[in-house]
């Protein structure tokens, strides 16, 4: 079967097309495009004066050049009136954070656009509600009432935490400052309820609480940052694949040493040469390989370790650069709180011990190579020959936040960070990459950290009404099925209510389900945007807008706000989440006064919105002034001037100076204190916890230790299923395994597998890979059709609730084949390594 | 053979097709004066060594490509859903038997590679069954692409786009947004004609927008 093509031909946007300017919302790179928008039937010419991108089309497209629409950067649009348009989003030359360059998610965000006549045609488009035996379609009236109702009974009867919901709290698509506010206001002002979580995770917390409790806010870098420093440190992420932009437009070219004049002007007498790279991942990922391609093999490390071993390998390399006397001490007698280093250093270095037993244990835990652990803190902190301290950047992402203990993985990066001083000049950093951007603003979390694990609460019965936005827990959440369980068993007891109540008005229904959730029942609400495996057990269904169907804001990994302009209707009578929140609030308050409670009145008051700009301003003055600034502050910006900003917008925190608005391009330069009551930062001790109980006993009943990843889809591939390019690539989740364990298991590519262990299961087709050692699995994360989340335990580091989903133990069964997929795909790994 | 039925289910073909416009149309007729541009652009594809994503790839199009005299436009020809793709030898039998043969088609700004599988792939041709043929630019942003045939794979030397050459020209990851488009092949005794092309070549809003029609 062929794979899918698209026409050999396009329509180009005439000199005179819409245009508007935004930044992909995918992930947290940022990248500048702009939006093309003209009717059908019409087309540009082939001279650079007769089309909008004023590209010569008359010759080819020269390569690298960004003048080029490729297909999957265009569809033709239905407005709600009828009117169809053509839209193209190309990438921005101008923006400096992708200069003209688009990733495989960002290439096809035309290809993504809402069309009723293609396969993004299955977007949610209006309300449904459950009613006998199916969802059916009604007006928001209805829907919104009955589930104000059931909000409303729930809350007077057994009180604010009765409500639950699990929602995004990030930037880009599914969320910006705008709806974050709106998500915020209704939960922590009109609810007030503790019992709320994160879209990706089972409480309402931070994924780096130890870097902003040691004083140091995790984006305090620029990428132009990644352009000037000596060595990256990429810890537990796989940039090439999941901040590609980031990786190939800034930390490539230095690798390459096409930067060195740039280092030359910003480090002025300095011994500069081309960067360095150590990768640190258990994974021989796509990064390490292009970057030993791209590079040099002798300017590339890659620290292959055991899984789960990260703070023992960060210990110990900060142990040596201790012993060798290559730390920082300006840095630490200046800028360190002082009673913070003796505890670090009998506790994460080990002074106890001589630095040949240190880094024996080091070498038994993480099975690394003492010359690796050697080299390594050298490339990070020898002097140079000229005696100047080599800078470096620390990046980590998901293989340390979902990694064995979130906040002692997060706090010994930032250890090495603080030891080598490499804070506020250019070309340092430490900070999380990101998954997706941020856009965080709400009114304070009522509840207490650590916040309540609201997954295992649910699956014990608690709550009565699960709100879940934007995110799809039945795939996504830690041991999800469990949470399938949980949703099929209690939303089964409403629905049965609702089935026996069929032709009862939604007063009466409300007080059936009410009834029911005395029964164990749970009552779901969700809010997306697709139909997803969360959408199928909601008793209401609420149609969300998308990106470009509503504007809004949010940063990138640097910090970058920009404005998201929107260029087209939402489907249906889909609205944005902000304007959903206003509209149930309202319609809650209404209840509340007909009931005379005075209370949920003002708590449900004040969200008559009517414009995105208008929830943008109020969630702006909720930021405190000051020096030390959270770092989304946004107060005294507006649309007006984000817009005349363009794609570069201005890097938050933002400070009015003489009226104007001013942005900071990195954190701790002149001295600028650390984010601590002292000014100082803080060393955190970190010893390395070893597995939990409830992980070992997996490792030990099973053979292969699981781990998992993305590739260059995006997150569930919520839009990927319905662009052809990228759902025929991956119809099903793959495992990646080695070839001594597949030639073991009797397995070649492509042959169909089920994984399982005592939390449950999971299907998947094969992929021979040189990523992964013997006796490691990997397996795509949250993939819709299978997810091996089926398969991670409901562990949790205690202290901030935070899983660790990286890391699992299964046994392996091979099913059999499909014999189409043979004629679909390619089983060559994404590392690009093949296996013969 | 396979065709243009690579259009996805749900889709409804006159509507993802875009409708190639009248003013392009005349377009079509007035590349007359492409020779210089031309000339520049024959060069076989790149060697497989890594070039820095920054800098233009080896053999490229003109930089700065000679100008299009303005003519006077050749009279529009009538519509048609099908682009007039010309029937041209681009390869005999005997060209493949390193496995890979590189020219041109359909103009001499599109590199192409010729490839003889070893194995029977659905839509190949010739006596095995295993001759294909694709683009020689990258689709993401046109650098040309280097063929192992070792690994039947294709790489793209500027972000590491790589290829399936097995499985239909499949991107197996890199950030292209396409895979490469394939040639529509037929073989008459020992020669290989090419007759048309599926999907957008690099760098164009239409495959024959450099060809005179
Ligand atoms: S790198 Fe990230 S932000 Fe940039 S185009 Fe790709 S997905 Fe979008
Ligand atoms: S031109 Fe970017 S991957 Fe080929």
């Amino acid at each position: 079967m062929p794979v899918h093509r698209p026409a050999d031909r396009l329509v180009l946007p005439p000199a005179d097309a819409e245009k508007f300017q935004t930044v992909c919302h995918y992930c947290i790179v940022g990248c500048g495009y702009h939006v093309y928008k003209w009717p059908e039937g019409q087309t540009g010419g082939l001279r650079p004066e007769e089309n909008a991108l004023g590209v010569d089309y008359t010759s080819p497209v020269a390569p690298l050049s960004a003048g080029w629409i490729a297909p999957a950067h265009h569809t033709v649009i239905t407005e709600r009136d009828g009117r169809r348009f053509n839209v193209a989003i190309v990438p921005d030359k101008g923006c400096v954070v992708n200069k003209g360059h688009h990733s495989g998610r960002g290439g096809t965000l035309g290809a993504s656009l809402y069309r009723p006549d293609g396969p993004t045609g299955a977007r949610l488009t209006h309300p449904l509600v459950y009613r006998a035996t199916d969802q059916t379609t009604t007006t928001w009236d209805d829907a919104l009432d009955l589930a104000a109702r059931v909000i409303y009974g729930s809350i007077q009867r057994d009180g604010n935490d009765s409500i639950f919901m699990k929602i995004f709290d990030h930037g880009g698509g599914g969320g910006g400052f705008e709806n974050n506010w709106a998500v915020g206001k209704f939960f922590f002002q009109a609810v007030q309820t503790v019992n709320c979580s994160m879209h990706n995770r089972p409480a309402y917390n931070s994924e780096v609480h130890a870097s902003r409790d040691m004083g140091v806010p995790e984006l305090n870098f620029a990428y132009v940052d990644a352009e000037l420093t000596d060595t990256m440190v990429l810890w537990g992420c796989n940039s090439y694949e999941t901040q590609t932009n980031f990786y190939l437009v800034h930390m490539l070219p230095n690798l390459q040493g096409t930067t060195v004049k740039d280092k030359e002007a910003a480090r002025p007498g300095e011994q500069v040469g081309p960067g360095r790279m150590i990768i640190i991942d258990p994974r021989r990922t796509a990064t390490v390989v292009v970057s030993e391609q791209a590079g040099s093999k002798d300017r590339v490390l890659h620290l292959q370790l055991n899984p789960g071993t990260d703070i023992a390998l960060a210990n110990a390399l900060a142990r040596i650069i201790y012993e060798r006397q290559w730390h920082d001490k300006d840095f630490l007698a200046n800028r360190i709180e002082a009673e913070t280093v003796q505890p670090f250093l009998d506790q994460s270095l080990q002074m106890d011990k001589s630095l040949d037993e240190v880094l024996a244990e080091a070498e038994r835990i993480t099975g690394l190579s003492r010359a690796q652990l050697e080299q390594a803190a050298s490339w990070i902190a020898e002097p140079k020959t000229d005696g100047s301290r080599p800078r470096a950047m620390f990046f980590y992402e998901k293989g340390i936040i979902w990694g064995l203990k979130n906040y002692q993985n997060v706090g010994s990066i930032v250890n090495l960070a603080l030891l080598t001083g490499n804070f506020g000049k250019p070309g340092t950093g430490c900070g999380r990459l990101g998954g997706h951007q941020e856009g965080y603003v709400r009114p304070g979390y009522p509840g207490p950290r650590p916040a309540p694990y609201i997954d295992d609460l649910l699956s014990q019965g608690q709550g009565n009404v699960f709100y879940v936005v934007g995110c799809n827990p039945a795939v996504t959440t830690l041991n999800a099925q469990r949470m399938r369980e949980t949703l099929q068993t209690r939303g089964k007891v409403v629905r049965d209510a609702l089935d026996a109540n069929f032709a009862a008005d939604n007063a009466a229904k409300a007080r059936a389900v009410l009834e029911a959730i005395d029964q164990g029942g749970l009552f779901i609400i969700v809010q997306d945007i697709y139909p997803t495996q969360t959408t199928r057990f909601a008793h209401v269904v609420f149609p969300a807008a998308a990106w470009g169907e509503s504007p809004i804001t949010s940063i990138n990994g640097e910090r970058r706000l920009r404005l998201y302009e929107q260029f087209m209707d939402p489907p249906g009578i889909a609205e944005p989440d902000w304007k959903i929140f206003g509209m149930l609030a309202q319609r809650i308050k209404a209840l509340a006064e007909a009931d005379g409670n005075a209370d949920l009145v003002r708590r449900f008051s004040g969200f008559e919105w009517q414009t995105a700009e208008e929830v943008f301003l109020e969630g702006g003055e909720s930021f405190a002034d000051g020096v030390k600034a959270s770092t989304e502050r946004y107060k005294g910006v507006d649309y007006a001037f984000l817009k005349a900003a363009g794609n570069n917008g201005i890097q938050t925190p933002v400070t009015i100076v003489n009226g104007k608005p001013e942005g900071r391009v990195r954190y701790f330069e002149n001295g600028e204190p650390f984010y601590t009551e002292s000014g100082k930062a803080k060393l955190l001790p970190t010893p390395w916890p070893g597995f939990p109980a409830v992980l070992q006993a997996q490792i030990d009943k099973y053979p292969y230790f699981l781990t998992n990843g993305r590739n260059n889809n995006w997150q569930t591939l919520y839009n990927d299923i319905h662009i052809p390019f990228h759902a025929e690539r991956t119809p099903m989740p793959y495992i990646e395994i080695s070839a001594e364990d597949a030639k073991k298991e009797g397995l070649t590519a492509g042959d169909i597998v089920q994984l399982y262990n005592d939390y449950g299961e999971a299907t998947a087709y094969t992929v021979i890979s040189t990523s992964v050692r013997p006796g490691m699995i990997f397996m795509l994360f949250a993939h819709p059709r299978s997810t091996t989340n089926s398969l991670t335990t409901p562990y949790v580091d205690p202290e901030v609730v935070i899983p660790y989903y990286k890391g699992s133990a299964v046994g392996l069964r091979k099913i059999g084949r499909l014999e189409d997929l043979d004629a679909r795909l390619t089983y060559h790994p994404t590392n690009f390594e093949t296996v013969a | 053979m396979e065709d243009q039925g690579a259009t996805p289910p749900n889709e409804v073909a006159g509507a993802q097709q875009p409708r190639l416009g009248r003013r392009s149309f005349l377009k079509l007729g007035s590349v007359g004066s492409a020779a210089a541009v031309l000339a520049a652009c024959s060069a076989p594809p790149a060697p497989p060594t890594a070039v820095p994503p920054t800098a233009p790839p080896a053999p490229t199009v003109s930089a700065a490509p000679t100008p299009v005299a303005a003519t006077e436009p050749a009279p529009a020809p009538a519509f048609s859903d099908v682009l007039p793709y010309p029937r041209l030898k681009i390869a005999t039998l005997s060209d493949l038997q390193k496995g890979v043969f590189s020219t041109t088609y359909p103009d001499q700004f599109s590199p192409v590679q010729v490839i003889k599988l070893g194995t029977k792939t659905v839509g190949g041709v010739g006596p095995d069954g295993d001759i294909v043929a694709y683009s020689g630019l990258c689709t993401h942003m046109g650098c040309p692409v280097s063929y192992d045939p070792a690994t039947k794979v294709f790489m793209c030397p500027c972000h590491y786009s790589h290829f399936d050459a097995a499985a239909d020209a499949m991107l197996i990851s890199g950030p292209a947004t396409q895979h490469l488009p394939r040639l529509v092949l037929e073989v008459e005794g020992q020669d290989i004609y090419a007759v048309s092309v599926q999907g957008l070549i690099y760098g164009r809003p239409h495959n024959l927008s450099l060809t005179e029609l």
